[in-house]
C-alpha cells in the first residue's frame, strides 16, 4: 500500500493524493495524551469542500495506521462536537475565512489540526501543507500542538520545512 | 645441490647470538643483575602491554560494532519521517549529521521500492549496494564494515539505511596511537627500572663485588692475609665467612707449602750434588754399565760401555742390548735363566760382540734393580773387561802346570817328613815299651832261680833229706813258690809290654802303608766309634803319662759312629795328646790334667776335644801353629799340626785350636764326619 503511495508521489501523483497519503502518516508522529488518544479507529475529519474531488476517500480507504482503521468523516465547521470527536482534522482551503472559529472550537482538545491555507500555522494550526518546487511539504507548529496536549515527534519536526509558533 | 640460503644467513646470526651471550656472561655481576632485572621487567611489561593492546583491539572492535549499530538505529529512526513523507532533502539533512563521525564513509537510504532515496558521503553503485543486502548487523567487508538497518514506522518497514564505515582506518589510528603510548610506557618504565636498580642492586651486588675485589687482590698479590668484612647475614654472609675461612686455611697451607718447598729445594740441591757425584762415578767408572728394562730394552749405558764395546747409545736405543751383544740365542737365554734363578746378583763370563765385529771377553755382574716401591724395574749389568785376565789365566795355566810338577816333588818330601814324624812319634812309644821290657828283664828274678837250681844240684843224692832236715832246704820250696809267682807276674808284665810294642810296630806299619797309598789319595774309610779311637791313641801314650804324673779325664758323651781313615785319625790324636803332654811337661803346676771330651759338634759332626791345663798358646801363635814348619818344641819338625789339619780336612773333618793365652791351657778340637747308617762298612 505504502509502496503504491510512494510510487504515486514519484510518478507525479496529484497534490491531493500526496496530501491524502500524508494525513494518516502524521498521526504516527504524534503522541496523544492518555485521555484523548485515538480508539480502535483513527477518525480523520475533513472540514470544508473536498479539494481532492473524492480522492481522499479513494486514497485512504482500507489504510490502517498503527493497526487502526481510518475512519474518514465529513465534518461541518459549525458542529463543534463533531469537530472535537475527530483525532485528525483536515481543514480545507475553502474554510480559510472560518479558520479561527474552527481552531477555536477544538482549542485545548487532543485534535491534530492540519490545514492548507497560507496562514494556517500562523493562525494556530498545528500542521500546514505547503508546496515547494512542486513537492508537498509542511510547516509545523509544535507549540500549538503542545497547547492541545499533543506531542510532535522530533522526526516530524526534522522533516517540516519550517517550524513556527516558537 | 645448493645450500639453503636461509642456513647461510642463520649461521652468522647464531655466531652473533652466541658471541652476545658470551659477552653478557663476562659482564660484571652488577651489570648482569641490572640486565636481568631490566630484561625481566621489560618482558613482563611487554606481556602486559601486549595483553592490554590485544584487549584494547578487542574492545575497539566490539565498541566499533556496537557504535555502528547504535548509530544506524538512531539514523534509521531519525530518517524514518523523511522517508515516510518522501522528503529526500530532509533525509540528506538527517544523514549529514554523520559528518561528525569520521569512521562513516557513506550512508544510503533505500526506499521500500528498492530505489535509492537519499545518500550521504560515498555514492554507492548498484553493485556495491548488493553487498549490503545480507548484512543485518555490522560486518567486516574488506577494510570497511557494512550495516543494513531497517527503517521502520509503527513496525512497518519503510526502507533501509545502509551504513559503510572505514574500520581499518580507525583501527590503524588506534594501533598507531597505542603503539606510541606503549613505546613511551616501555621506555619510561625501563628508564625508571634502570634508575631504581642502580640504587637497589647495590644491596645485592656490593658484598659480591667486595668478595670479588678481595679475591682479585688475593690472586694478584698472593696475599692470603686479606679478610673480607662481613656486611650482611644472608648466603653472601655465609659465603664471606667461608671465603675468609678458606683464606685462613690457604694462608696456613701456603706457609706449610713454603716450608715444604724450601725443604724440597734443599733436597733437590742435595740430590743434584749427589746426582753429579754419581754421574761422575758412573761416567768415569772402569766398569761398563748397561741398564736394561723389564722387556730387555736398553735404558742406559755409560761412556765406558762405548769405549769397551764400541756401541753408542743411539745404536742400542730401544733395542734389546743383550741380543745385540750376544747374537747367540743360547747364551742369551742362559743369561736370562741365570738371572731369573738368582735375581739378587750373578756373574757370568761371556764373550760379547764388539761394534767392529770382534769379540771381547767380559765378566758380567747382573743385579736386579728395584724401584722406590720395591718393584722390579730392570737389570743393571756391570761389564768387566777380562781380556787381560783371560790372557793371564792362560799364562797361569801354564805356570800351574809347572807348579804342579814342582809341588809333586815337594809333596813327596812333605809326605816323607810326615811319615817320619809320625813314625818317630810311634817309635817313642816303641822305645818306651822296649826300655820297660829291658828294665824288667834286667831286674828279673831269673838268676835267683839259677841260684836255687845250683843249690839243688849241690844236694845231689841227699835232696830229700836236705829238703826235710836242712833248714835251708826246708825253706826252699816256699822260696821257689814265691819266685815262681814273681816270675809269672814278671812274665805277664813283659807280655803286656811286648803287646804294646807289637801294637806300635803294627801302627808304624800302617803309617807306612798309608803313606805308600798316598798316591791313591783315598785311605780306607772305616766306621768306628770315636771312643775306641781315643782309647787307642791314649794307650800309645800311656808310658809318658805315668812318667809325668799326668791325669787323664775322659768326658765321653754317646755319639754316632764316625766314618774315617783310622790311621789318620790316630796320627792326629796321638799328635794332639803328645802336644798336650809336652805342654804339661813345661807347666809348673802340680795337678797336670788332660781332658778328652767327645761330643756332637755344632755342625753335626762328632767333635773330639783334647784339653790341657798346660802353658797355653800366645794369641800371636794361634794363627801360626797350623803353618808348615812351625813348632815350639826344640826338637820338633813343625809338621804335626800342619799335617794333622790337612789330614782332618782330607777325611772330611776339621782341626781347630783355642787358647786364652799363655798359662791358660789349650783346647784342640778335631771334628769327624758321622757314618751314614746306609754306608756299608
Amino acid at each position: 500500500m505504502l509502496v503504491v503511495l510512494a510510487a504515486s508521489a514519484a510518478f507525479g501523483a496529484s497534490e491531493y493524493e500526496v496530501k491524502a497519503a500524508h494525513l494518516p502518516k502524521f498521526a504516527g508522529y504524534i503522541q496523544w495524551p492518555a485521555a484523548g488518544s485515538p480508539g480502535s479507529n483513527l477518525i480523520i475529519g475533513v472540514v470544508g469542500r473536498d479539494p481532492s474531488g473524492g480522492k481522499l476517500e479513494q486514497t485512504l480507504s482500507g489504510v490502517t495506521v498503527g493497526g487502526r482503521q481510518i475512519e474518514l468523516r465529513r465534518v461541518s465547521s459549525s458542529d463543534a462536537a463533531a469537530l472535537r470527536a475527530c483525532n485528525v482534522l483536515f481543514v480545507s482551503a475553502s474554510e480559510e475565512s472560518r479558520l479561527e472559529d474552527i481552531l477555536h472550537k477544538v482549542e485545548g482538545r487532543p485534535v491534530l489540526t492540519i490545514g492548507e491555507s497560507a496562514n494556517f500555522a500562523a493562525s494556530g494550526g498545528m500542521l500546514q501543507f505547503i508546496i515547494i518546487d512542486g513537492q508537498v511539504r509542511f510547516v509545523a507548529n509544535p507549540r500549538a500542538a503542545a497547547q492541545s496536549g499533543l506531542q510532535m515527534n522530533s522526526n516530524l519536526l526534522r522533516v517540516a520545512r519550517r517550524v513556527v509558533g516558537g | 645441490m645448493r645450500s639453503n640460503p636461509s642456513s647461510s644467513v642463520a649461521a652468522p646470526l647464531e655466531r652473533l647470538f652466541s658471541r652476545a651471550v658470551k659477552g653478557a656472561l663476562s659482564l660484571p655481576l652488577a651489570t648482569k643483575v641490572r640486565l636481568v632485572i631490566v630484561l625481566v621487567a621489560s618482558v613482563a611489561l611487554l606481556v602486559v602491554v601486549g595483553a592490554v593492546f590485544a584487549l584494547q583491539l578487542q574492545i575497539f572492535r566490539t565498541t566499533f560494532a556496537r557504535d555502528l549499530d547504535a548509530l544506524a538505529t538512531i539514523m534509521a529512526s531519525n530518517a524514518s519521517a523523511a522517508l515516510d513523507f518522501s522528503d529526500p532533502q530532509a533525509a540528506v539533512e538527517t544523514l549529514s549529521a554523520l559528518r561528525a563521525k569520521d569512521s562513516i564513509v557513506g550512508a544510503t537510504i533505500i526506499g521500500s521500492n528498492g530505489e535509492r532515496f537519499a545518500h550521504f558521503g560515498r555514492a554507492e553503485t548498484a553493485e556495491s549496494l548488493r553487498e549490503f543486502s545480507s548484512v543485518s548487523t555490522a560486518s567486516a567487508n574488506g577494510r570497511h564494515w557494512l550495516l543494513n538497518e531497517p527503517i521502520l514506522r509503527d513496525g512497518q518497514r519503510l526502507g533501509s539505511l545502509y551504513l559503510r564505515a572505514d574500520y581499518a582506518a580507525r583501527r590503524g589510528e588506534l594501533i598507531r596511537g597505542s603503539l606510541g603510548i606503549m613505546a613511551a610506557v616501555l621506555v619510561g618504565s625501563i628508564v625508571f627500572i634502570l634508575l631504581l636498580t642502580a640504587r637497589l642492586q647495590a644491596f645485592v651486588t656490593r658484598p659480591v663485588a667486595q668478595l670479588a675485589k678481595a679475591a682479585r687482590d688475593v690472586a694478584r698479590r698472593n696475599d692470603y692475609s686479606i679478610r673480607v668484612p662481613k656486611v650482611v647475614d644472608d648466603e653472601l654472609g655465609q659465603l664471606t665467612d667461608a671465603f675468609n675461612q678458606m683464606l685462613g686455611e690457604i694462608q696456613r697451607q701456603d706457609a706449610d707449602l713454603q716450608a715444604a718447598r724450601e725443604n724440597l729445594e734443599q733436597q733437590v740441591d742435595a740430590l743434584a750434588v749427589s746426582e753429579t757425584r754419581f754421574r761422575g762415578v758412573v761416567e768415569n767408572l772402569g766398569e761398563a754399565l748397561l741398564f736394561v728394562g723389564l722387556n730387555g730394552e736398553t735404558l742406559f749405558i755409560n761412556p765406558r760401555f762405548t769405549s769397551l764395546l764400541g756401541w753408542r747409545e743411539e745404536d742400542l736405543e730401544g733395542k734389546d742390548a743383550l741380543k745385540v751383544l750376544m747374537p747367540d740365542a743360547d747364551r742369551y737365554s742362559l743369561l736370562l735363566t741365570h738371572e731369573g734363578a738368582n735375581p739378587a746378583r750373578s756373574a757370568l763370563e761371556v764373550q760379547l760382540l764388539h761394534r767392529d765385529g770382534s769379540h771381547v771377553w767380559t765378566e758380567i755382574h747382573a743385579s736386579s734393580m728395584r724401584g722406590p716401591g720395591g718393584e722390579l724395574i730392570g737389570t743393571l749389568a756391570a761389564i768387566l773387561d777380562i781380556t787381560v785376565r783371560q790372557r793371564a789365566a792362560d799364562d797361569l795355566q801354564e805356570i800351574n802346570q809347572r807348579l804342579i810338577e814342582a809341588s809333586r816333588t815337594a809333596g813327596m818330601a812333605e809326605v816323607a817328613t810326615g811319615v817320619l814324624h809320625n813314625v818317630g812319634n810311634v817309635l817313642n812309644s816303641v822305645n818306651v815299651a822296649a826300655a820297660l821290657a829291658l828294665q824288667k828283664l834286667r831286674t828279673s828274678k831269673v838268676p835267683n832261680l839259677r841260684k836255687a837250681a845250683a843249690l839243688l844240684a849241690t844236694q845231689n843224692g841227699s835232696l830229700a833229706e836236705w829238703l826235710t832236715n836242712d833248714p835251708q832246704g826246708q825253706r826252699l820250696p816256699g822260696y821257689l813258690q814265691k819266685l815262681s809267682e814273681h816270675l809269672s807276674a814278671e812274665n805277664a808284665e813283659l807280655i803286656d809290654h811286648l803287646d804294646h810294642l807289637a801294637t806300635n810296630v803294627e801302627h808304624i806299619k800302617e803309617i807306612v802303608s798309608v803313606q805308600q797309598n798316598y798316591a791313591c789319595l783315598t785311605g780306607v774309610r772305616e766306621t768306628l766309634s770315636a771312643e775306641q779311637l781315643v782309647e787307642d791313641a791314649l794307650r800309645m801314650n800311656t808310658a809318658k803319662f805315668t812318667r809325668h804324673q799326668i791325669a787323664i779325664v775322659r768326658d765321653f758323651a754317646p755319639t754316632a759312629a764316625v766314618a774315617v781313615d783310622k790311621h789318620k785319625v790316630l796320627q792326629i790324636l796321638v799328635n794332639l795328646i803328645g802336644n798336650a803332654k809336652h805342654a804339661l811337661e813345661q807347666a809348673p803346676q802340680l795337678r797336670k790334667e788332660i781332658t778328652i771330651r767327645i761330643a756332637r759338634s755344632a755342625d753335626g759332626l762328632v767333635g773330639v776335644q783334647v784339653v790341657d791345663n798346660g802353658v797355653g798358646i800366645p794369641s800371636e801363635n794361634l794363627t801360626r801353629i797350623f803353618q808348615h814348619g812351625f813348632t815350639t818344641k826344640k826338637g820338633g819338625h813343625g809338621f804335626g799340626l800342619h799335617s794333622g789339619a790337612l789330614a782332618a780336612r782330607e777325611i772330611g773333618g776339621s782341626l781347630t785350636a783355642h787358647s786364652d793365652g799363655p798359662g791358660t791351657g789349650a783346647t784342640f778340637t778335631l771334628t769327624l764326619p758321622i757314618a751314614a747308617s746306609a754306608t756299608p762298612v
